[in-house]
């Protein structure tokens, strides 16, 4: 360890992660079968430019001493806040989150993904003895509230509550005890419920009838039950008390699109490409969906949807084997390693790609909102490629023996 | 740290309690959805992409009785959208009224008759032009799920009209889509709504095909979906009528500008060889979509030009009339060859003297004079003497008061009085043989339709021998070969050697010197024929004329008709002497 060089490289990862990459690759080349690209270049040999940069990337972020890249953590981080800042005021593209920088457009979003993780990582690491203590925590959560603000004001929160979910995670991983994150939730729990009332009702009995019974934990519950009626019951009347245009604000914040009908033809659209594929789906370039153009974003967003329907069930749980198995591998990883600064990364690793993962097939299934998170390995997109690659990199690094 | 590491085995095993557990709900999701709903999203999968479109089959055409086309198919481009894709598209329905000019509620009323199946492609437009159908084809991004597809629609000859005979075609309305057999029409498809595109639409129509075709989202065609799958639409079958074009058009231009019908029947068949009612209306109009003022415009038409009036017109006979009256003078024996009557001009019936047209009088007469010049004397003296059934049996017998029963269109049955009938009007004994006179002479209450005048023509003709009339000579199969459609025939009992009297009075009216008939003559063919001239409430009198020719074995039978035209012999008689001019002209050396 002395010169912070990676030892070994975890085997099995690698190649769960190089398999994972030829099914994504495969799986766009037969969503673009049909797709005609304005300047030549298909979007398969574009995709391949960025995974040949993503590569280097990785082999960069592997085989750099852990030292360079501590020094590196800082400036990277604070080069990509600036970036953020840069995007909010010359960004490109349709919603103003690309940069343009000698003919290459790139997403600062995605690069603020993996320095964020590291510079989360280090201060963590750094901290080693005072892990739990306020000043740590206070900390991390900074340096995972600048970039989620960030963000947040391109508006793309899809990709800001990454960073949210990330910096929960980690707390959640270092120790911060579970009932912090549990009465965390509850308002949110609450408000989210108080929309749906049978069910916000039955949530408070259930939790008026346990506090009766549990003497020992009565007031807690008590505070728990306040808590929740109370955030149950301002949210919703806060909302109906809203203009229109302040909810269509706020809808179109959270990432329900102010196009509610065109995302929800998206979503039906997607469930039709899923469900036709059946047990071994239509084939290869073959599924109509996706190539008479009736499934959107179906190579970026909905590219899962696309698979699902040229490769069926079966193509799917392949998919969702691999993604298993990577994470899995991950969160062992993270758990067995014997140095605190691999452990946390790894973690960041995984929950940065567990949670784009869970996101996209809740939207992809119609379970969550169309919130505009690609699949990692599968949806078209340069940017995001290079970053996952380099944080594929940085997870593949051994220091044990 | 072994703190930490405790913790964090702790936390690993929720996270991937966690991991499993969410693995698990989304690959049920995915069975659920790929697997147990497979049918479901096929279906609507298909329904995206594959979509049936309908193939409109073409009617058959009419022929003239020489094979002359009458009613053709051309093609045309209608604009059909998917309801679903469609409706809730504000800016593309928006967009579509800019370029067809079609209005908010027409354009909705289209898509909402789908409702209940949403993919199922509807008809926006028929026919649209061709500066429409660049505009649509330009701004074809921005109209989701319309597409635009070439079908046949009726076309018409410019020589003729016949706009009754042949009638038009429509949308299929809620009636026509109740009485049909299952899932032959649907709604939007062409029905015939009247002439003979009403009474033989089952002939005509065809049955419609479809064809299975791969589009885009939007709408776009991109391939065959199978051809295997595709059903092609059967053509209806030809009709050949028995008109003939030339003659449908010389009637057609003789009652031009005037009220009144033409019927023109071939003895020998019953065939009608010409028919016309004016004023008519072009068939045109009723090909395209029907502007709602047309539609209000050919309603509210005094003349009402809708109406056949060939089949619908009641009206009096006037001496048209004195053969009817005839043969039940003959089957009673009040009347004979020799006996004669002096007419002064007028006959007095008890206290009232009622005049002959002739002022001065005929003078002496015998039957066949009588009906050549057409004396009104010699018939009210038959009246006195005859009773009204015997005189209504006849009327009956030869097709009046009931319909002929030809095979298109709605007919009228016209009026003809029996006892009870005037018992019922004027009382029992509340009626005179004042009234009889003028009933025999064809006034009074006697009301006829063309049609009937025309199938009596045709029965003095041939002897008593009554052919059922009819427009439709033969259908062609599907083999190109026509068939001749089978008309029933009567021969009805005429009282002894009274056809061969009528026969000659009927040439004298026409050949004669002092003939009432004379204008109806045509070179070299021996005319018989009867004029009338029917007074009525409202205004000059009704031209009628009724013949035949030649005398020996006819082979063209008229009746004319000018409402309020005047005189039978001065106005109708011309026109029927024109319509045997054109007939033996073009069918004389035949």
């Amino acid at each position: 360890m002395s010169d912070g060089s990676a030892r070994s490289f975890d085997r099995q990862l690698l190649a769960g992660l190089a398999l994972l990459l030829i099914v994504g690759l495969v799986a766009l080349s037969s969503a673009t079968y049909l797709l005609k690209s304005g300047d030549g270049l298909s979007v398969i040999n574009r995709q391949l430019l960025w995974i040949g940069v993503g590569v280097a990337g990785a082999i960069f972020f592997s085989l750099t001493p852990l030292n360079i890249i501590r020094r590196l953590t800082l400036p990277g981080y604070l080069l990509s806040l600036f970036l953020l800042v840069f995007v909010l005021i010359a960004g490109h593209g349709p919603a103003g989150r690309w940069l343009v920088f000698a003919g290459i457009s790139f997403q600062p979003a995605e690069a603020a993904k993996i320095a964020s993780l590291l510079m989360l990582t280090s201060w963590l690491a750094s901290r080693e003895h005072r892990i739990g203590n306020g000043g740590t925590l206070t900390g991390a959560a900074l340096i995972i509230l600048l970039p989620f603000l960030l963000i947040s004001m391109q508006p793309d929160l899809g990709t800001a509550l990454v960073f949210i979910v990330l910096g929960l995670g980690m707390f959640f991983w270092i120790g911060v005890p579970g009932h912090w994150f549990l009465f965390g939730l509850i308002p949110i729990i609450g408000g989210a419920l108080g929309f749906y009332q049978v069910l916000f009702f039955l949530l408070l009995l259930i939790i008026l009838v346990t506090a009766l019974w549990k003497r020992k934990y009565r007031r807690k519950l008590i505070l728990i039950f306040c808590v929740f009626a109370a955030s149950g019951w301002i949210v919703p009347h806060l909302w109906d008390s809203m203009p229109q245009y302040q909810k269509a604000r706020i809808t179109s914040f959270v990432g329900l699109n102010a196009d509610v009908r065109g995302a929800a033809y998206q979503v039906i659209q997607s469930k039709i490409a899923i469900g036709s594929g059946g047990l071994a789906g239509k084939g290869f370039g073959k599924g109509t969906q996706t190539q008479l153009r009736f499934l959107p974003e179906h190579h970026t967003d909905f590219i899962l949807s696309a698979f699902a329907e040229e490769f069926g069930f079966i193509g799917i749980i392949l998919v969702i084997g691999l993604w298993m198995f990577v994470l899995w591998r991950c969160i062992r990883q993270a758990e067995h390693q014997d140095l605190l600064w691999n452990r946390f990364l790894i973690m960041g690793v995984s929950i940065i790609w567990g949670f784009q993962w869970m996101v996209n097939l809740c939207m992809v299934v119609g379970w969550a909102p169309v919130t505009g998170l690609p699949m990692p390995f599968f949806s078209y997109g340069g940017s995001a490629m290079v970053v996952n690659l380099c944080m594929a990199g940085l997870a593949v690094r051994r220091y044990d023996r | 740290m072994i703190d930490l590491h405790v913790i964090q085995a702790i936390r690993a095993r929720w996270i991937r309690s966690g991991l499993l557990f969410f693995t698990i709900l989304i690959i049920i999701r995915f069975f659920y959805l790929q697997i147990l709903s497979i049918e479901n999203f096929t279906r609507y999968s298909e329904a995206n992409s594959v979509r049936r479109i309908p193939l409109t089959a073409a009617r058959g055409q009419l022929l003239d009785a020489n094979g002359v086309i009458l009613v053709d198919n051309r093609p045309s481009y209608s604009l059909f959208a998917i309801p679903q894709k469609f409706l809730n598209d504000t800016i593309a329905v928006q967009l579509l009224m800019q370029l067809t000019g079609m209005r908010k509620k027409e354009v909705y009323n289209r898509l909402a008759a789908r409702e209940i199946r949403p993919f199922h492609p509807v008809r926006i437009l028929r026919d649209i032009d061709f500066e429409t159908l660049t505009h649509v084809e330009e701004n074809r991004e921005s109209l989701p799920g319309l597409y635009v597809q070439v079908e046949p629609v009726r076309a018409y000859s410019d020589t003729i009209r016949a706009s009754h005979i042949l009638g038009y075609v429509g949308e299929a309305n809620k009636k026509d889509l109740e009485s049909s057999e299952l899932h032959s029409l649907q709604m939007g498809d062409l029905v015939g709504k009247s002439g003979v595109e009403k009474a033989y639409d089952d002939v005509l129509r065809g049955t419609r095909g479809y064809r299975l075709s791969l589009v885009d989202a939007i709408g776009r065609e991109v391939a065959d979906y199978s051809n295997k799958e595709d059903i092609l639409p059967v053509p209806g079958k030809n009709l050949q009528l028995t008109l003939l074009i030339d003659l449908q058009m010389r009637a057609e231009q003789l009652l031009h500008d005037l009220r009144g019908s033409i019927v023109v029947v071939d003895p020998q068949t019953g065939g009608i060889l010409a028919m016309v009612s004016a004023p008519d209306f072009p068939l045109t109009v009723f090909a395209r979509h029907l502007a709602p003022e047309v539609w209000n415009g050919l309603i509210n038409d005094e003349d009402s030009p809708l109406l056949n009036r060939a089949l619908q017109a009641q009206l009096p006979p006037g001496s048209v009339y004195k053969l009817v009256s005839s043969f039940a003078g003959f089957d009673q024996g009040v009347i004979n060859s020799v006996d004669t009557l002096y007419c002064s001009g007028g006959f007095r019936i008890g206290r009232r003297r009622f005049p002959c047209w002739k002022e001065e009088g005929h003078g002496s007469m015998t039957f066949i004079t009588a009906i050549a010049q057409s004396c009104n004397s010699y018939f009210y003296n038959l009246s006195q003497q005859l009773d009204i059934s015997d005189w209504q049996k006849w009327g009956h017998l030869l097709g009046f008061g009931r319909i002929a029963d030809i095979d298109v269109a709605q007919e009228l049955p016209g009026l003809l009085p029996d006892k009870n009938y005037m018992d019922k009007k004027y009382g029992i004994g509340g009626w005179t043989s004042g009234q009889m006179a003028n009933l025999i002479i064809g006034q009074g209450d006697l009301l006829v339709t063309p049609i009937q005048v025309a199938q009596l023509a045709m029965i003095i003709a041939n002897k008593g021998r009554r052919e059922r009339m009819h427009i439709t000579g033969a259908v062609e199969n599907g083999i190109g070969e026509l068939q001749a459609y089978q008309w029933d025939s009567q021969q009805i009992d005429l009282p002894k050697s009274s056809i061969d009297l009528i026969i000659e009075g009927m040439k004298e009216a026409v050949q004669g010197k002092h003939g009432s008939a004379t204008l109806a003559r045509c070179p070299g063919i021996i005319v018989c024929g009867k004029t009338g001239s029917a007074q009525n409430p409202h205004g000059d009198s009704h031209a009628w004329f009724v013949g035949f020719a030649p005398m020996v074995n006819p082979r063209i039978a008229v009746a004319v008709v000018i409402e309020n035209g005047g005189s039978g012999g001065a106005v109708a008689a011309p026109v029927a002497g024109a319509l045997f001019r054109s007939f033996f002209k073009g069918a004389g050396n035949e």
